[in-house]
């Protein structure tokens, strides 16, 4: 399986309408409010990345997975999923490569870099 | 209805929130320990919770511990069963042996896995009995 597409903050907005049937007022709110989640979530990445801490690599595998699957990104998801499997298994040279493919996947969402 | 989502992830929290604004007020809580002292506080106000939509996986307190510590929260006040706030657990998709072990100690009424799925989070909320 290939590299899945970066996630474009307008698939986003529908994913929100069509899946939770929200107003195109409140699905723009979701875009932000994913935006600001993933934000976090890398922050706490690059910190666990740089300190070499697994458990916290770990768990940001986990949340960025469950992020991913709320934004109707399972692709996205199954990457984030290896990275908690990774950290598991003490990779961490692997998951260097990894943190930069997922950093792909946000990199057209606004706010969220 | 009044609920307490408890989640450490603001989409998520975000999401619940509105699914959920429409059938009576919401608070959040980002941890288990914040979630048992804002439990605590509505119990003691004589105003608790009906229904929570709980986290498994969060920093400080997770979310098993969480359970453990409202069901003895709702004991101490000799709280009964059929009026003990219903809890949704919420959890990723893989996890579970997390779901089993809150269901085993019988302590949560439902679950939920990531994604959130509107209807299943709504039927519950019918099943409970706190919307039409």
């Amino acid at each position: 399986m290939g590299t899945p597409r970066p996630i474009a903050a307008e698939a986003l907005r529908e994913h929100f309408v069509s899946v939770y049937r929200l107003t195109d007022e409140q699905a723009a709110k979701m875009v932000k409010s994913a935006a600001k989640s993933i934000h976090n979530a890398f922050e706490l990445g690059d910190q666990a990345l740089g300190d070499g801490d697994l458990e916290m690599l770990s768990r940001f595998g986990h949340n960025l997975k469950g992020l991913f699957m709320n934004m109707g990104q399972p692709e996205w998801a199954e990457v984030a999923r290896s990275v908690e499997q990774l950290a598991k298994a003490n990779q961490l040279d692997e998951i260097h490569e990894q943190m930069q493919t997922l950093k792909e996947a946000v990199e057209h969402l606004p706010d969220a870099a | 209805m009044k609920t307490l989502i408890v989640e450490d992830d603001y989409l998520a929290r975000s999401l619940l929130s509105t699914l959920l604004s429409g059938y009576g007020e919401c608070h959040v809580a980002t941890n288990g320990d914040e979630a048992v002292k804002v439990v605590e506080k509505a119990l003691d106000a004589g105003e608790p919770f009906d229904l929570i939509c709980l986290d498994i996986m969060m920093p400080v307190m997770d979310g098993q511990q969480a359970l453990m510590e409202i069901r003895k929260l709702e004991k101490e006040r000799n709280i009964p069963e059929p009026n003990a706030t219903r809890v949704i657990m919420v959890t990723a998709i893989d996890d579970s042996k997390n779901i089993m072990k809150a269901f085993r100690q019988g302590q949560c009424e439902a679950y939920l896995t990531k994604p959130i799925d509107r209807d299943k989070l709504l039927e519950h909320i019918r099943d409970f009995g706190l919307i039409d």
